[in-house]
Parts: structure tokens; sequence; C-alpha cells
């Protein structure tokens, strides 16, 4: 059974619908992203699940107990806060038994637990500090610390990683990972970072103008998506037209498997990193373009016998130029027909 | 600027330092700068003379501490709901609100006074205290609802989701974020029912002896310097009081260094 279940909810503000029949099942210590752009009502979802929006209509379980009726402070789910939401007035560890306290649990199992942890967070010389002399890594473990030491039945961030800088990004995102598979906490993420959702989460649900697109594993969303908008929301792709007919795209590139396709014109999302730039043969092309990305190159290149079709391709290798002729081939099993 | 500063400094003191000496200067003709003859003649009359004043000045204080809280625990409720809650007709509330200091106060004090009557509150200590915070209403709310929008709500709410109840959230999280404009709203409330005269005259009956009720009559006699004591008094008072409880406010709540840091 699912641990949390949101049912067919729908959410609008003033005449405007910004959550349409969206459903989403997270299992037991699952970590589930909402990934969308911004205002696709992904916080919105956030917020509706911790119980301080209502749906117009629809439910959320959370523990196979219908929430509908249920107030926020009751529900069991602690959002993390875009800005943390640190208590200004109170040191760390202050912050971080401000649950406790509110349950009325003893102070001898309150010290523990909150040394516990600061200890988890690596935070405890800062116990005494308040949250502005703490840096935005630092001010994100209190927020974490406060809302784990409740051991919520579910644990929601919005947004979390967005107001760090590149490597503290990258830091955190790790330690939150950890965190999350040895506590074992559910947890739902909201996030505009397709990256960061495919690095953190088991299943990511796609949310665009407020309708969920798929709900799928990283992998799949990023090679499979089921449609033109979630494959071009993930970016970098290639659409390639063709012609189906008795299960077979086919197209310049080649045939590939499209089983279950209606006969007719489609196209084929390859992404920049399923194109390879093959010294052994493939398709001519001469490169147009090239763009130095740090790990990747990405070239823009263009096919010899149809000058009109441009491609995109990510390669490891920075050293052809443009001007240059360049074998294409297609990696296999990346194939996605849409 | 800090040239400007004590220009301010000198234009707002230098009438109450006139005042001050006035109510020593037994003889003060024209042109000279200083009293010619000064003595504690005034005091005598005002201290010594007559026993209400002490009595009045207690009054006073305690009317105006009083009219605070009323105040306040009408305002801060008031201005959170019309700040962060959404009901029926909030914008014509809104202006209701600010009718007791635009409508002229004679006219809102007399219709007072009918209910007031009717009520048996004429003449009580209570009485002028509600018609004094009902002065003084529009401004705190004002002050809390402007407040309570730049402080917000989601402080509030990120405790309610850690599982804090409405009056934990209120006592750990709302208060202490509010304490300045609290601070505010009560001295200005404090103010404004100290200096009051023709409410507490109208609904006191003259049974409710203030300073100023002492003090006006002296100033429609003439008697301007025994008006001056009183006026020093009453200046003594409000600062004195309102010193107090900045003092106690500060020793319980050390704010500024955590919410302007």
């Amino acid at each position: 059974m699912s641990k949390v279940r949101i049912e067919n909810i729908h959410k609008s503000f003033g005449g405007n619908p910004v959550l349409k029949d969206i459903s989403i099942d997270i299992d037991e210590g699952e970590l589930v992203s909402i990934l969308g752009p911004s205002g696709c009502g992904k916080t919105t979802l956030l917020r509706l699940v911790a119980g301080l929006e209502t749906a117009d209509s629809g439910s959320v379980f959370i523990d196979g107990r219908c929430c509908d009726d249920i107030p926020a402070r009751k529900r069991g789910a602690v959002i993390v806060f875009q800005d943390y939401g640190l208590f200004p007035h109170m040191t760390v560890t202050a912050n971080i038994e401000f649950g406790l306290v509110a349950r009325k649990e003893n102070r001898a199992l309150r010290a523990k637990k909150t040394a516990h942890m600061l200890d988890i967070m690596q935070i405890s010389d800062k116990a005494s500090c308040y949250p502005h002399e703490l840096s935005g890594g630092q001010k994100q473990r209190v927020a974490l610390a406060r809302a784990c030491v409740l051991e919520p039945s579910l644990l929601l961030l919005d947004e979390p990683f967005s107001n760090l800088d590149t490597n503290l990004k990258d830091a955190m995102r790790e330690f939150v990972s950890d965190l999350q598979r040895d506590l074992g906490i559910t947890t739902v993420l909201v996030t505009h970072d397709k990256e960061e959702a495919f690095m953190l989460s088991q299943r990511v649900a796609v949310i665009l103008d407020g309708c969920l697109r798929q709900f799928d594993t990283p992998r799949q969303i990023y090679a499979r998506p089921r449609s033109i908008q979630v494959a071009d929301f993930i970016g970098e792709a290639n659409y390639i037209s063709g012609t189906v007919l008795s299960g077979t795209f086919s197209c310049f590139l080649g045939n590939f498997d499209a089983s279950g396709r209606p006969d007719g014109s489609a196209r084929l999302m390859l992404r920049y990193d399923h194109l390879i730039a093959d010294p052994d043969g493939g398709v001519p092309c001469q490169i147009l373009e090239k763009k130095f990305r740090g790990r990747t190159t990405t070239y823009r290149v263009v096919t010899k016998h149809d000058p009109i079709t441009e491609m995109y391709l990510n390669s490891p290798i920075d050293t052809l130029q443009p001007g240059s002729s360049v074998f294409v081939s297609v990696s296999a099993g990346s194939e996605c027909v849409l | 600027m800090k040239a400007l500063f004590y220009v301010w400094v000198f234009i707002s003191c230098a009438p109450l330092l006139v005042l001050a000496v006035m109510t020593v200067s037994t003889f003060w003709p024209y042109p000279a700068l200083l009293p010619e003859i000064m003595s504690w003649e005034y005091y005598y009359h005002v201290f010594v003379q007559n026993d209400q004043t002490l009595n009045a000045a207690v009054t006073s204080i305690l009317l105006a501490v009083s009219v605070a809280f009323i105040t306040l625990m009408i305002a801060v409720p008031a201005a959170k709901a019309l700040t962060h809650h959404n009901f029926f007709g909030k914008d014509f509330v809104k202006i209701l609100v600010l009718l007791p200091i635009i409508v002229p106060g004679i006219a809102v004090t007399i219709g007072n006074q009918i209910s007031m009557i009717r009520l048996g509150l004429t003449g009580t200590f209570g009485g002028v205290a509600i018609i004094h915070s009902l002065f003084a209403l529009p401004f705190a709310i004002r002050i809390m609802s402007n407040v309570f929008e730049a402080v917000g709500n989601r402080l509030e709410l990120q405790a309610a989701v850690l599982g804090a109840g409405p009056a934990f959230i209120f006592r750990r999280v709302t208060l202490p974020q509010i304490i300045p404009g609290l601070l505010a709203a009560f001295t200005l409330s404090f103010t404004i029912s100290i200096a009051q005269y023709v409410t507490t005259f109208m609904i006191g009956g003259g049974r409710v002896i203030t300073l100023t009720i002492l003090l006006v009559p002296h100033i429609q006699g003439g008697q301007t310097h025994i008006a001056a004591v009183y006026s020093v008094l009453l200046i003594g008072a409000a600062v004195l009081s309102l010193s107090m409880m900045e003092h106690i406010v500060r020793r319980y709540y050390n704010f500024e260094n955590v919410f302007y840091a």
C-alpha cells in the first residue's frame, strides 16, 4: 500500500486553474520529485499535501488516512520552505526543539533527540548561534534538523537548494540524499531543476501547466518521455521527422522500433547525449558550430544529404572544428518515437 | 544630517523649555529674557493647595495604561484578521475602523454618551477607558496592520506544520516578531489617552478626574503658569511610564540584535 496518495486534486485561484486532476502515489520511504517550471503549481501541490491550502476537489491520504479535514499541525507532514523559515529570535537548538516543545515532549528526551540531530547534521558547534550567524548551508541543515527531529511521516522540501551556490548545492544534495536514505523518511521534493530531480529521486512527477504529464523513474523520463511537452521541458533533444509503418519508424538515420505506434508520420526524439560523433562511420555530417561546456562539448551539425536537418550532439571530444566532417550515429537503445 | 538633527531637537524642545521656565516664574515682564522673580509658588498651588492633583495623576496614568491594553487586545487580532485573513466585506471594515478619527470626535462622543448612559458607564473609569480606546484604536490597528504585513505569516505557517497549536504559535512565534510594533502602538494609545479632554469630560461627567481635567480650566481662566505646572506634570508622567514600559519589554525580549542584525 502506498504511503501517500494524492487523488484527483483540483485547485484554482480566483477562477484560474492551477492544478488539474493530479494523482500521485508515493511509496513508503521513497523520495519523489515534483518537477516543473516556475509557476506550474508544484509548490501549491506541496502546500496542499501539508494542509496549508485546501483543494477544490480531490483528497490527500497519508498512511491510508484521509487528510481533508485534518489541520496542518496534525498531519505529520513537515514542510521545509525554500527560505528555510528559521525563527530569527531562537537559537539553533531552540529552533530544532520547537516541534518537540509544541508536542510537550519531556525535557530529557528533547535534549537527547536535539543533540542527536545536531550531530547528524554536523552543526553541533553552532547549537547556541542565532540563524543570522549561520551560512546558507548551515541554515538549511537547521531547517532539515528541525523537520527530521519530529520523525515526520512525510517530509516536504520546497526548492530546498535554490538559495545555495553551486558547490554547496552539490554537497547539500548529496547530504540530503544520504540523510533521506538513512532515516528512511518518505520525502517529496519540489524543484525546477531537472538534474536535481534525476539525481535525488526514485521517481519524478513532471507537472506542466497544472497537469501531471508523466510520473516515472528519472531514466524513463529522460529517455522515454511520453509526450513532446515533457521531452521539451527536459530539454536538449533533437526531433527527427519520419514515418511509422507497421511498428517500425524510419528516417535518414535508419530504422527504429516503434511497436505499438499507429502508422503515419511521427517524430524521433534523440537526446544530445544519445548521438555519437563516431569515427567508424554513420551518417555523414558537417559541423556548423561548437560550444565548449566543460564536461562535454555541444556540436551543431547538418546532415550532408539533407541540408535542412540540423542536429545537436554532446561529445566528450572537444577537438573537432567547425567546417570539418564527422560521422554521426545513434547510441543503441536510446531512441524514442513520439 | 547631524546638524539637521540638532535643529529638530531644538525646535521640538524649545517650547518645552519655555514651559518649564514658566512654572517657576512669578514675575516675567516683557522684554526680559529670563524671569525677574522666580519661586515655587505655582508648584505649591498645584501640589499642596489642590489635593486632587496626585489622584488625578494616578488616574491619568492608570487610565492611559488600561486604554493601551484594551486597545492592543482589540487591535492585534483585528489587524491580524485584516492582514492575513480574507472575509466578506473586509474593505468596508477597513474604512469603518478609521471612522472615529474621520468623523469629528465630539459627534462620536455624543453618540456614545447616549449608549453609555443606557449601560450605566458614564462617570466610571471603565466608561472613560472605553471611549479613549475608541479613539486610539484606528491608529493602533493601522500600526499593527503594517507590522503584520511586514512580518508576514510565513513563520506561523512553518510553526503550524511543525505541529504547534494557535496559542503556542502566538506566544512563541508571532509575539516576539511584533514586539517592536506593539511597543509603538502601546505608546501611541497611551499618549492619545493621556491627552484626552473632551471625551473624559463628557463621559466622565466630572467624576473621573484626570490631569487634563484639572489643566484645561486653568488655560481657559488665563492662569497659564499653573497650566504650565500641570503640563510639565503630564509630560513627566507620560515619559516616565512609557520609558519604564519600554525598559521592561526590552528586558524580556532582546529583539534588536536579532531582528535588525
